[in-house]
């Protein structure tokens, strides 16, 4: 039983970091937003970092890592606001296409291409356009789709640094059959919820650092806005949240990658835990901001648009409490202490 | 990462397990601030010494296993699994104990921590004033140094209230002004007296419920040991921080409490679930998440201390998420059980023995003692957020 991260997880994340935090600061942000463009234009770098190839196995030419590992990429990805797809591709669509199609996977992990996906929990596919492939979660098929062949339909959403396209999925390539198709499609569920929910855990803790700096720099009756309790007792509350959201978050992460029977429930927690943390993190962001928080010229509006959409996608909250609902009523899951963990032995 | 447990750490609690199923007393015992309910809790601490649980984690030769966090967990899960009684022994075994195990000398270590275990020594805490509550730093009660035939004593004079535990008690631990002419957390001394000495006078308060669970404490020039004094004269306030932080962070607050009760409330749900409106539903659910959430960030940071790493501000967070969600969870069950919620243990159709009612009124002391979700929120925002001070 041990809850920490490996020292190679670590150097990754915080090489990852260091990276992100310089390439994708605010004012680049800004600049992109400014000229309609939601191209960071950084894909091959994160390709030479071998962060696409994450959790391509070493022999397709990635690194080999782990679910827990990638968690931890995901919440820098999410720190920073990043709008590169890479949860959606380097967490999603390459670890599956290492069991389907290896070549391709060695090509994703090489950057010679890229390969998103949609699935029904995530039926926006965001920044097609440079993507080679769409791999296609659909009823009954799970295919790879060329990118022009895609049909694609503009969408227009409120974050201003995603750029949705729905898809027609018709023509797609046959990747799998039968019961392995209900297999792919909730293994692709789970990542992307897992992922997006590591994601969330980053915009709450940015935007709790955003409002700190806020409130010492703002003054009013002459003094900082942050040495008011009301100010400092929102801003406990929401720091409180990610405390407790971030286990649940790491613990799923580990369920995943050693095939926990209760992966479905663990990553329902996390979803649902980092949403709630995140979306009470931008309420009370906008609200310590005051009228500059609600203007289109400050860059919180970036983070909460974000926050907005990833609570939505790979499963809503309904959709994961109604996970947590069947467990508890319908599937008599073991309850109360001592329940929690479960042994090496099984 | 590896969330799974070893195979020592299965047997560990199977042996747990099985010592508790052959221990446990069948039928819940008294309420521990009755006379009679304290000295049965106390047999209780007595009976677990015999088996060598008292305290799991401390060193053998002062009472323990040498058990490590993650056991000591496991052995709380097993501890509320098995319906065993509240530990009257808590403010010793759970503040006072590790405390002394930093700060004290071997010879008091050796003195008060077997006999703490044991249950054959109860301790009180005397922090609070009746102006120093949250604002700890106005304590007033002094203790003045004196020499009589060659020994160095202590006159301990003033007033503590909201005493854990005092009524019954042996011994009492707090925080002194030592320094008559010193300001706030300066010139204060951690304590330790006796609750029968000479000079001290303990007056019971009687609780929500009707019990006598704390006290005040009278000290008139109570002649106390210079011995007794825990670490250097001066170190009061920085050692009764450290108790703060024993008692916000890890130990406190097991886990294993909060998901019994969880468990029990998805229970009464389902008794009642025909008729209840759907809005509780998720009530329930987000009950079971969180006390999940709280376990979770237990084993996290109980990793990260067995890593070498501290237990910082942040435990401000634990309490203020596990108080929190104790009251949440006794209000959803209060909701549920609608017309019979007022009804007590002695009425015929009481639910539960009435125990939901009692453990509602005791989750509303939660996010008051041990310092006050207000004065966690502030240490957050301060330490953790590094916002500016008022």
């Amino acid at each position: 039983m041990d809850f920490n991260y490996s020292q190679d997880e670590i150097d990754l994340r915080d090489g990852a970091r260091e990276y992100l935090r310089g390439r994708c600061t605010r004012e680049v942000l800004r600049k992109l937003v400014e000229n309609e463009s939601t191209d960071l234009d950084s894909w091959s770098e994160l390709v030479e970092m071998g962060l696409v190839g994450f959790l391509v196995p070493e022999s397709a030419g990635g690194l080999g890592m782990s679910d827990t590992g990638f968690v931890l990429l995901a919440e820098e990805a999410g720190y920073v606001a990043m709008p590169e797809p890479l949860i959606d591709v380097a967490g999603v669509a390459a670890p599956l296409l290492a069991g389907l199609d290896a070549e391709l996977a060695a090509h994703v992990a090489g950057g010679e291409a890229r390969v998103v996906t949609a699935h029904p929990l995530n039926p926006y596919v965001n920044q097609l356009e440079p993507s080679d492939h769409i791999l296609v979660f659909a009823d009954n098929a799970a295919g790879l789709l060329d990118a022009a062949d895609a049909g694609a339909e503009d969408v227009a959403g409120i974050d201003p640094l995603r750029r949705l396209s729905k898809v027609c999925v018709s023509d797609a390539t046959t990747l799998a059959t039968g019961a392995e198709i209900g297999v792919l499609a909730k293994r692709a569920a789970l990542r992307g919820a897992l992922f997006t929910a590591a994601e969330l855990l980053g915009l709450t803790a940015a935007m709790i650092d955003m409002s700190k700096n806020y409130v010492i720099e703002r003054k009013q009756f002459g003094v900082a806005i942050g040495t008011f309790q009301a100010v400092k007792h929102h801003l406990s509350t929401v720091f409180t949240k990610l405390e407790f959201a971030r286990p649940t978050v790491y613990r799923a992460a580990a369920s995943l990658s050693d095939d926990n029977e209760h992966v479905a429930l663990h990553v329902a927690h996390a979803k649902i835990a980092a949403s709630d943390a995140a979306i009470s993190a931008a309420e009370v962001a906008i609200q310590v901001h005051g009228g500059i928080g609600y203007t289109f010229e400050a860059d919180l509006h970036l983070f909460m648009k974000r926050v907005w959409a990833l609570t939505g996608i790979w499963g809503d909250r309904n959709y994961h409490m109604n996970v947590v609902d069947r467990m508890i009523f319908d599937q008599q899951l073991q309850l109360g202490p001592a329940a929690t963990f479960q042994s090496a032995s099984g | 990462m590896h969330l799974r447990y070893t195979p020592e750490q299965d047997r560990f609690r199977q042996e747990v397990r099985q010592w508790l199923a052959e221990h446990v007393p069948a039928e819940p015992l008294p309420s521990l601030d009755t006379p009679e309910g304290f000295e049965l809790h106390r047999n209780w601490e007595r009976t677990l010494k015999s088996g060598d649980w008292g305290m799991v984690t401390w060193p053998i030769e002062y009472g323990g296993r040498g058990c490590d966090l993650i056991e000591w967990l496991i052995f709380e899960e097993e501890y509320y699994r098995a319906g065993a009684p509240l530990r009257v022994s808590q403010n010793g075994i759970f503040l006072l104990g590790p405390t002394l195990m930093e700060f004290g000398s071997d010879e008091q270590k050796s003195r008060f921590l077997p006999p703490m275990a044991a249950g054959d020594e109860i301790w009180a805490q005397a922090w609070s004033e009746p102006n120093a509550g949250s604002d700890m730093a106005a304590i007033r009660a002094k203790a003045t140094r004196v020499t009589e035939d060659a020994e160095d004593y202590y006159l301990l004079e003033g007033q503590k209230i909201w005493s854990s535990r005092a009524v019954f008690a042996d011994w009492g631990f707090g925080i002194f002004r030592t320094d008559p002419e010193s300001k706030r957390h300066r010139g204060l001394s951690f304590v330790l007296f006796p609750l029968d000495a000479d000079g001290v006078t303990i007056r019971p308060i009687r609780q929500l419920d009707g019990d006598a669970g704390f006290a005040e404490i009278f000290f008139d020039n109570a002649k106390i040991p210079v011995a007794n004094r825990l670490g250097d004269e001066g170190q009061g306030w920085h050692i009764a921080m450290a108790t703060a932080g024993f008692e916000r962070g890890l130990m406190l607050r097991s886990p294993a409490r909060f998901q019994k009760t969880a468990e029990r409330l998805i229970e009464l749900y389902k008794q009642n679930a025909e008729r209840v409106a759907p809005s509780v539903r998720e009530q329930v659910l987000k009950a079971y998440l969180d006390a999940e959430a709280y376990c979770l960030n237990t084993y996290y940071t109980a990793s990260r201390l067995m890593a070498g790493g501290k237990i910082g501000s942040e435990a401000s967070c634990n309490k203020i998420f596990w108080s929190e969600l104790d009251r949440e969870m006794h209000r959803t069950a209060m909701s549920i059980i609608g017309a019979r919620a007022e009804l007590t243990e002695h009425a015929s159709d009481a639910v539960d023995d009435g125990r939901w009612l009692d453990g509602y009124m005791f989750s509303l002391a939660g996010p008051i003692y041990a310092g006050t979700n207000e004065i966690q929120r502030n240490i957050i925002a301060e330490r953790c957020l590094g916002l500016p001070r008022a």
